[in-house]
């Protein structure tokens, strides 16, 4: 499994763990079952593709040495 | 070629998918709420339009939940505590309502449902009365936050006359003492940790190579000063110690007399 796709899996269940502490904390409502999977959907994307592109940026930019 | 194709074709789908999924995102409101309103149309009947009915109201702990209509506004209850629901409605339909119910939806699932049987008082403006208490406790242990209720009116038959949503915030003192967040919590710090190492072993896989060993040139026939060019940078076989540099040639570094 390379360096990406873990961190784009990882980005994915933080994105759903993120809408889960959300309602927690009375930000948000999850009673509609159509807009639960929309924000789950939306966090779950986001989080992948943030995680993922970070991980894709990192790997073409050399760390520095030292 | 097909690489790029590929590729490009990956990110048209998934700049497809989220545009798809924005304009589900920015549309589905108001779609639901189309749909609420023409259920709502549809499911009650002409009495239910009675000015009457416009008058029944919901009292939380006192506090009509019609001002907690949305999650930002919502009423709270705490641990332990028990809280009395008081729905009240108009004399008109005194005949019509046999009991009252409050129902705890929780994506898209019905979790509780609370039932009480309608009674009449008199000498108040509302002639209809039914109560009872309502605690969170046996969800508090694995749940907290905002949650969706629906209160409702019910005819003989468990039909619902009339019904409001509210929302009411279920919090612990500290926030933290239901064991869904403390899974929770320990879940995103345990993602973050692993998205950071993932990022972490990129950024290694990035750094570039160390420069190869230095391997000295084997002894004998190619040994002496002269010939320290590179490998593969032309050498002439037998060494080129005191010999001119030969036309193509490594160039600096292999010639040892002009």
């Amino acid at each position: 499994m390379s360096a990406t796709s873990q961190a784009t899996s990882s980005g994915v269940v933080f994105g759903i763990v993120l809408v889960f502490l959300l309602q927690q904390f009375g930000l948000l409502a999850l009673s509609d079952l159509l807009m639960s999977v929309l924000y789950f959907a939306v966090a779950a994307i986001v989080g992948g593709v943030v995680c993922g592109l970070a991980a894709r940026r990192a790997g073409r930019k050399p760390a520095p040495v030292g | 070629m097909i690489g790029n194709l590929g590729r490009r074709r990956g990110r048209a789908g998934v700049v497809a998918a989220s545009v798809l999924l924005s304009a589900l995102f920015v549309l589905g409101p108001s779609l639901t709420g189309d749909a609420s309103a023409s259920n709502a149309k549809a499911s009650h009947s002409p009495l239910l339009l009675l000015p009457t009915f416009a008058g029944a109201r919901v009292l939380w702990n006192g506090q009509n939940v019609s001002s907690a209509s949305s999650a930002s506004s919502a009423v709270s209850i705490s641990k332990g505590q028990s809280v009395p629901v008081l729905f009240r409605f108009g004399e008109s339909v005194v005949g019509l309502v046999r009991s009252a119910s409050l129902q705890l939806t929780y994506l898209g699932i019905v979790l509780t449902t609370s039932k009480a049987g309608a009674f009449v008082t008199t000498g108040s403006p509302f002639q209809g009365e039914a109560q009872f208490n309502w605690s969170f406790d046996p969800l508090y242990d694995a749940l907290e936050g905002v949650f969706e209720f629906k209160a409702s009116l019910l005819n003989a038959t468990g039909a619902s006359l009339w019904s409001e949503t509210f929302y009411v915030f279920a919090k612990a003192p500290y926030l933290l003492e239901s064991g869904a967040v403390l899974v929770l919590l320990v879940l995103a710090v345990a993602e973050l940790y692993w998205v950071a190492s993932a990022i972490r072993e990129a950024r290694k896989g990035a750094r570039p190579p160390p420069p190869a060993a230095w391997v000295p040139p084997s002894q004998g026939t190619q040994g002496g000063p002269g010939t320290t060019a590179a490998p593969g940078e032309g050498q002439a076989p037998g060494g080129s110690a005191g010999s001119p540099p030969a036309a193509g040639d490594g160039g600096a570094g292999s010639g040892g007399t002009p």
